[in-house]
């Protein structure tokens, strides 16, 4: 019985020009594959940067939506002209600052806890359940907190943390009226 | 004959690479230059025109000084997406003679109440669409229209993205909208 004899990788087997033309269609075959990643790469990055410009160019809550679901979950202070609504279960230490502040910024501070996880700071947020809280959840959409007017309608929002002095110049240019009125020791 | 097939071939191959050489190279510059897209996302409109606004709905802002003009509709979605970059310009403006002007097509009613508390430092108008296209060279909502000593010096076309955002926030603080 004769063996097979074993396969000889040479110039017998395998003509030098055969190999070289395969092996410059793999090489191009690859320069392609490159160069189509690195566009691909490159459109996503671009694709990624714009939608990142578009997305916080917009506010989270638009001005005057309506946010009743989330000022009922609050515990909304029925007269207040102004006041701010801050997601307990998003709160860190900037947020947690609004809290101990609520003085000095002249407007009120409502906590409401629209999933687990509240911040130990906000020990009186309200804690929403059942429909309420999809419906609040759905108004409040991805900001952290939101300042309303007496008809719980978003004024302003944001997506990140605020600090008391801004709250402050917003509700002056917000509601100045009420500003001038706290001023001279009225209730806010 | 054997030759030229393989001079071709070689020919081919190397026209190939280079073309996808040039292909990698651009995409990487792409690739590095992406950051740089934000800065220009938002679209801007004309500018450098006088506005020519004696007697007629956009007058405050034609005169000295400078004036941020403000052009929405009640009804329109990006701009209420928009509002808090404007509120923030008003909140920004240091210089009490920084003018704000917010103008409305004239068939909207409730103009004025969109405003509600920032009404007594923003000057809401209304005016023909015509005449806004005239005077401003703006026929969509939002648009913010930086003017200086009667000269419209950017006009910047939707919500503003945040380079658009930081030079109206320079130019209401007396800086100029350049970086």
């Amino acid at each position: 019985m004769r063996l097979p004899r074993p396969f000889r990788f040479d110039a017998s087997t395998w003509p030098r020009e055969q190999f070289l033309a395969v092996f410059c269609a793999l090489l191009l075959a690859s320069a392609w594959m490159i160069s189509t990643a690195v566009g691909q790469h490159a459109d996503a990055r671009s694709r990624y940067f714009v939608g990142q410009a578009k997305w916080s160019a917009v506010s989270p809550i638009p001005y005057r939506g309506d946010v009743g679901a989330v000022a009922r979950a609050a515990g909304a202070q029925p007269g207040a002209s102004l006041r701010l609504i801050v997601r307990a279960d998003s709160a860190d230490d900037a947020l947690c600052r609004l809290a101990g502040a609520e003085r000095a910024m002249g407007i009120p501070v409502q906590w409401v806890a629209l999933g687990p996880g509240d911040a130990a700071c906000a020990s009186r947020a309200a804690r929403a359940r059942g429909p309420l809280a999809d419906t609040a959840r759905a108004q409040m959409k991805d900001a952290r907190w939101v300042l309303v007017d007496a008809e719980s309608r978003a004024l302003y929002s944001r997506r990140g943390a605020p600090e008391p002095q801004e709250i402050r110049a917003l509700a002056s240019v917000l509601a100045p009226a009420r500003r001038a009125s706290a001023a001279r020791g009225g209730r806010p | 004959m054997r030759r030229g097939v393989w001079g071709a071939a070689a020919g081919l191959f190397a026209v190939g690479i280079a073309l996808f050489a040039v292909r990698t190279v651009q995409a990487a510059r792409r690739y590095a230059d992406a950051p740089a897209l934000t800065e220009r996302v938002t679209a801007q409109g004309p500018r450098g025109f006088r506005l020519a606004a004696e007697g007629g709905p956009l007058a405050g802002a034609a005169g000295p000084g400078r004036a941020v003009i403000f052009v929405y509709a009640t009804g329109c979605g990006p701009s209420r997406d928009n509002m808090w970059n404007w509120i923030d310009a008003v909140r920004a403006a240091r210089d009490p003679d920084v003018r704000f002007l917010a103008v409305a097509p004239s068939t909207d009613s409730g103009a004025r109440d969109y405003w509600a508390g920032m009404a007594s430092r923003v000057a809401v108008t209304r005016a023909e669409p015509a005449v806004l296209t005239r005077l401003l060279r703006v026929s969509t909502t939002p648009a913010t229209v930086l003017v200086e000593e009667g000269r419209v010096q950017r006009t910047y076309l939707g919500p503003l993205t945040p380079a658009a955002r930081r030079a109206v926030l320079r130019f209401v603080a007396g800086g100029s909208p350049e970086g």
